[in-house]
């Protein structure tokens, strides 16, 4: 860990995702640092080296899947945790996903509390 | 006296009518500045003070969604004033689409917080048809149950405009009671100008999956598609979206109306309508009539065929498909095509039999092509 308090870094497009999740994570003990695009949270994830990063699949530039295979092939960010949130819940993205060793999934709607529980069973 | 009087006021000149024309112009100009700049300062504050309400409501609504705060903390927050119910309402509206389960449901609950609910049930009687369009926008939302409310919002489906009446119909929508619904429904169906896409987003806020009502939500539709009343093309999108819903009760119907012979039935829109949702409810007996439609003069009516024939393989049916492989509508040959290349070895056989039968060089050619095209032409192997 970074610091005393886990950092979660979450790149999402989405407004009133991004607001809904970084309240439920700030109240959760986390520190959380928050992008809108794909580049923007690349250049984070380098930056930052967060404990764990949330990434939505569906974003402007590059995609999810994208910062996930920059993840695994850059040395320093190699080892960070990553939960994909995505509206596709088609086998082969999930595939895609585990084939770069994303920690876990959560397809969109979901529930709040379910991803929190997911966080933490990553971080704890 | 009175004769110098007139001629001194009468005099003048053009140059000075341009110049107090120019004036006032200049000033008119001013005050419309002065009043666009006025509003879009009183319209930022408004903004600004609206969300700021959002920000003192956020934490106690996902609070309350979490189980951890009571909704009498909330409503201690809520007045009468607009402002706040704005807030209040756009803070939840952002976020149902994102949320499921237990925490979605108690999303729902808090719309329905009396001060919320009274508000809207009141803006339901406004003169002005915007408000009301709003105001049904909210009740789309919320179960909809009181009596009074539901009668105002009736009133407005035979509304001479469209849109009026198409909001009205979404918020009854949300009743519970299957018979106020399904007179919403009745309403749409009859208007002439309503799209194909509107009756099907309809249909599907009709049905209401969580609820145990799959039977009184049949029988109306039953009565509503046997009462030959609307037009074909508003009749059409309520079959195929049955069926895509899932109402199998209505497979009887939709096979007794494909035998009928009453003209109304017989309408290409209504024809392709109850042949696609045959198909999808996979109802085999229908399928001699079905087959017998594949030379009907109407692109769409064997368009559809291709649609229920591949859902149901039978030889009979591979048949009839391989024979449209050469029809002469582009698409009807291409989705024929496709469905006995991703059929079984049978119906591949029946394709690869009727290509090499087929005496007509031109045709084969062309499906030939369309093989290589889609490369599949050396997977079947014709030979």
């Amino acid at each position: 860990m970074n610091n005393e308090r886990p950092l979660i870094l979450l790149v999402e497009d989405n407004e009133n995702i991004a607001k809904l999740v970084q309240y439920k994570l700030k109240k959760s003990g986390y520190t959380v640092e928050h992008r809108e695009n794909g580049a923007d949270g690349w250049e984070a994830l380098k930056e930052l080296q967060p404990d764990l990063a949330v990434l939505d699949v569906m974003l402007p530039g590059m995609n999810g899947f994208d910062i996930l295979k920059n993840i695994r092939t850059h040395e320093e960010t190699r080892d960070t945790n990553v939960i994909m949130l995505t509206t596709k819940n088609r086998e082969e993205d999930l595939q895609r996903g585990f084939d770069l060793k994303v920690q876990d999934y959560l397809s969109k709607p979901f529930k709040p509390a379910e991803l929190l529980m997911r966080i933490n069973n990553i971080l704890n | 006296m009175c004769s110098s009087i007139i001629s001194d006021a009468l005099p003048v000149s053009p140059v000075q009518l341009l110049i107090d024309g120019c004036l006032a112009l200049l000033a008119l100009t001013l005050m419309i500045i002065c009043a666009s700049v006025l509003f879009r300062y009183w319209n930022r504050r408004y903004e600004a003070r609206l969300d700021a309400w959002k920000d003192r409501l956020y934490p106690h609504i996902i609070d309350y969604i979490d189980g951890v705060e009571e909704a009498a903390e909330i409503r201690q927050m809520l007045d009468e004033r607009r402002i706040t119910v704005r807030a209040f309402k756009q803070t939840i509206f952002d976020l149902l689409p994102h949320i499921k389960g237990r925490e979605a449901e108690r999303l729902q609950d808090l719309l329905m917080l009396p001060e919320i609910f009274d508000y809207h049930a009141r803006r339901v009687r406004s003169i002005f048809p915007y408000v009301r369009i709003r105001t049904y926008n909210y009740f789309s939302y919320v179960r909809l149950e009181k009596g009074e409310t539901i009668q105002h919002i009736k009133s407005d489906l035979n509304h001479d405009k469209q849109i009026i009446a198409f909001a009205a119909a979404s918020a009854l929508m949300a009743s519970t009671d299957v018979s106020v619904r399904c007179q919403a429904l009745e309403h749409i169906l009859l208007r002439p100008r309503i799209s194909q896409m509107a009756v099907r987003e309809m249909l599907h806020k009709f049905h209401h999956p969580e609820a145990a009502e799959l039977e009184a939500e049949t029988e109306c539709l039953q009565t509503l598609i046997d009462s030959n009343r609307y037009p074909a093309k508003n009749i059409a999108p309520v079959i195929r979206g049955a069926a895509e819903i899932g109402y199998f009760e209505l497979a009887t119907l939709f096979y007794d109306k494909l035998k009928n012979s009453a003209p109304y039935w017989k309408q290409s829109e209504v024809l392709s309508a109850l042949i696609e949702a045959l198909g999808t409810f996979s109802e085999e007996r229908a399928s001699p009539q079905i087959r017998a439609y594949t030379g009907h003069p109407s692109a769409e009516v064997r368009k559809a065929c291709v649609n229920a024939l591949s859902e149901l393989p039978s030889s009979e049916n591979y048949k009839a498909l391989s024979n449209l492989v050469f029809d002469e509508d582009f698409r009807i040959r291409y989705q024929s095509l496709n469905a006995l290349l991703n059929s079984d070895e049978e119906g591949q056989q029946f394709l690869r039999d009727a290509i090499r039968q087929n005496p007509e060089r031109s045709a084969t050619l062309q499906v030939e092509s369309m093989l290589e095209q889609i490369e599949a032409y050396d997977g079947l192997a014709i030979g």
